[in-house]
């Protein structure tokens, strides 16, 4: 699998929506002023970048998107993605699931993020032939071996607390061992919480310098 | 000597004159202009080293047709600010390290954000979020350009102040917290020059070599859209102080807006990053 097959096909499938749905957000409960959720479905970044598809984040009320995909590619396939936010929740769930590189599969795959706390869960999801945890803990970690390519890793129920403070919560992370740079796949991720309000901004220093401007 | 570039020919026809003189008087009483930064043609892409403060080596080769968001670049294919007078929750970044700039998140890199604009440290206003991303105003060219950062890696900080440029009653307010602080009238720019209306920002802070026409220059975001150079820089509207007091609350400037003493003292105290919106 070289990096120009695998781009070719990436940007040929285009990871095409084939439908795509935003519901408006609604009037917000109680939630707090600077809390915010965010969800995606998929996203890779490395040699092949593909941005969060589809994403949504929302400070108030329920924002939802769907996405449909047809097309396959030869480094992710995922047939549907769902993902939805409020202010102090979010979810994503992507069905279908298959990166045939690493021999990664899942019948479902779903994060959510609520109250500052994150959960994940796979359904019928196996690598190289092994079942996969229902409910794995958060930050399972498991080897994978790429034929021809060498070994990556695959992270389950991936947690992470951000600078600001919120927690992303990731149910698949994949890094694949692709020539020259590692590609990262993950799949179904929320991400919710109170951020920490950032510090006043500095009063600027003058720079001794000059400019010439349009007087 | 000032030397400038009008887009409209018709109007270099016109101004060939009349604006040469007084272009020229005002650069010589802005300090001489100091040292003009190579690479301050308009269009193509920004100069690496001296001209973005030195976070990059000197000599160092540019990157591959991907232009430096500075005030001297021309950015192709950059988003347009679609919301020019909307207000922001006050949130600024700076890059702690130089950062890829996309049309879209994940999308395409149209330029690379440097650490430091004119030797300050880059502090850019954040105008909307998608997930991790934050859409940031650019300094460049063409004027209301904004492209998409990854968050990560950036300092973030509120300002509460907002500036707010009355082209119609030649007027500037500042705001801190929604709340007015300071109403002055102010000078701006000319028929043939006008100050360019649109959100923009505080970019930097500068001292000049001569204080006079202005202790402190003010760079913002934006441009003359009529005037490609000006005294060999790259057009940039400015706020800046001016001596005769008789200018205030006339349209003779070149595009820069000419504010009294007390404004000039307290903008010079407002956060870099800080919204600035220019209306007619």
């Amino acid at each position: 699998m070289s990096h120009s097959h695998v781009a070719g096909r990436l940007t040929a499938a285009g990871l095409l929506v084939t439908a795509l749905v935003a519901a408006a957000p609604t009037a917000s409960a109680a939630a707090p002023r600077d809390a915010e959720g965010a969800a995606y479905g998929l996203t890779v970044t490395g040699p092949l970048d593909v941005p969060p598809v589809p994403a949504v984040s929302s400070r108030s009320g329920d924002v939802t998107k769907h996405l449909l995909r047809e097309d396959h590619t030869d480094l992710v396939d995922a047939s549907a993605l769902d993902v939805s936010a409020a202010a102090d929740r979010a979810r994503s769930a992507v069905a279908r699931v298959a990166v045939p590189s690493a021999k990664l599969r899942a019948d479902a795959v779903s994060a959510e993020c609520r109250g500052g706390r994150g959960s994940a869960s796979l359904a019928r999801a196996s690598l190289a032939g092994r079942s996969l945890d229902v409910s794995p803990p958060p930050n399972t970690t498991v080897p994978v071996d790429v034929p021809g390519l060498g070994r990556g890793s695959l992270t389950l129920n991936k947690q992470q607390r951000r600078a600001d403070g919120r927690l992303d919560v990731t149910a698949m992370e994949l890094r694949l061992p692709v020539p020259g740079d590692a590609a990262t796949i993950r799949i179904a991720s929320a991400t919710c919480g109170r951020a920490a309000a950032p510090p006043k901004a500095p009063a600027p220093t003058p720079v001794k310098r000059d400019l010439p401007v349009t007087g | 000597m000032a030397t400038r570039i009008v887009r409209d020919p018709r109007r270099a026809g016109r101004s060939a004159g009349g604006l040469v003189p007084a272009a020229t008087a005002a650069l010589l009483l802005l300090g001489g202009c100091g040292t003009t930064p190579a690479g301050t043609a308009s269009g193509g892409t920004a100069p690496t080293g001296t001209a973005t403060g030195g976070q990059t080596a000197p000599g160092a080769p540019a990157p591959a047709r991907i232009p430096q968001a500075t005030t001297f670049g021309t950015v192709s294919g950059a988003p347009r600010d679609a919301s020019s007078d909307g207000a922001t929750d006050g949130l600024v970044v700076h890059p702690e390290r130089a950062v890829p700039v996309f049309d879209r998140p994940g999308g395409r890199p149209v330029a690379t954000l440097p650490t430091e604009q004119l030797g300050a440290p880059t502090w850019v206003p954040v105008v909307e979020s998608s997930g991790g991303w934050r859409r940031v105003l650019l300094p460049s060219r063409p004027n209301g350009s904004s492209g998409w950062i990854p968050g990560d890696g950036l300092r973030a900080a509120h300002t509460p102040y907002t500036v707010r440029v009355d082209l119609a009653h030649r007027r500037l307010t500042l705001f801190r917290s929604a709340k007015e602080t300071g109403r002055w009238t102010v000078a701006i720019g000319g028929a043939k020059t006008p100050t360019p209306p649109g959100r923009t920002f505080l970019m930097a802070t500068l001292a000049p070599a001569k204080r006079t026409p202005s202790p402190i220059v003010l760079p913002l975001g934006t441009h003359s859209a009529t005037l490609d150079t000006f005294g060999g820089g790259p057009g940039t509207v400015a706020l800046h102080g001016w001596p005769d007091a008789s200018v205030f609350g006339k349209a003779v400037t070149h595009g820069c807006v000419r504010v009294p003493e007390d404004a000039l003292r307290a903008l010079s105290r407002v956060p870099l990053g800080s919204l600035v919106f220019i209306t007619g």
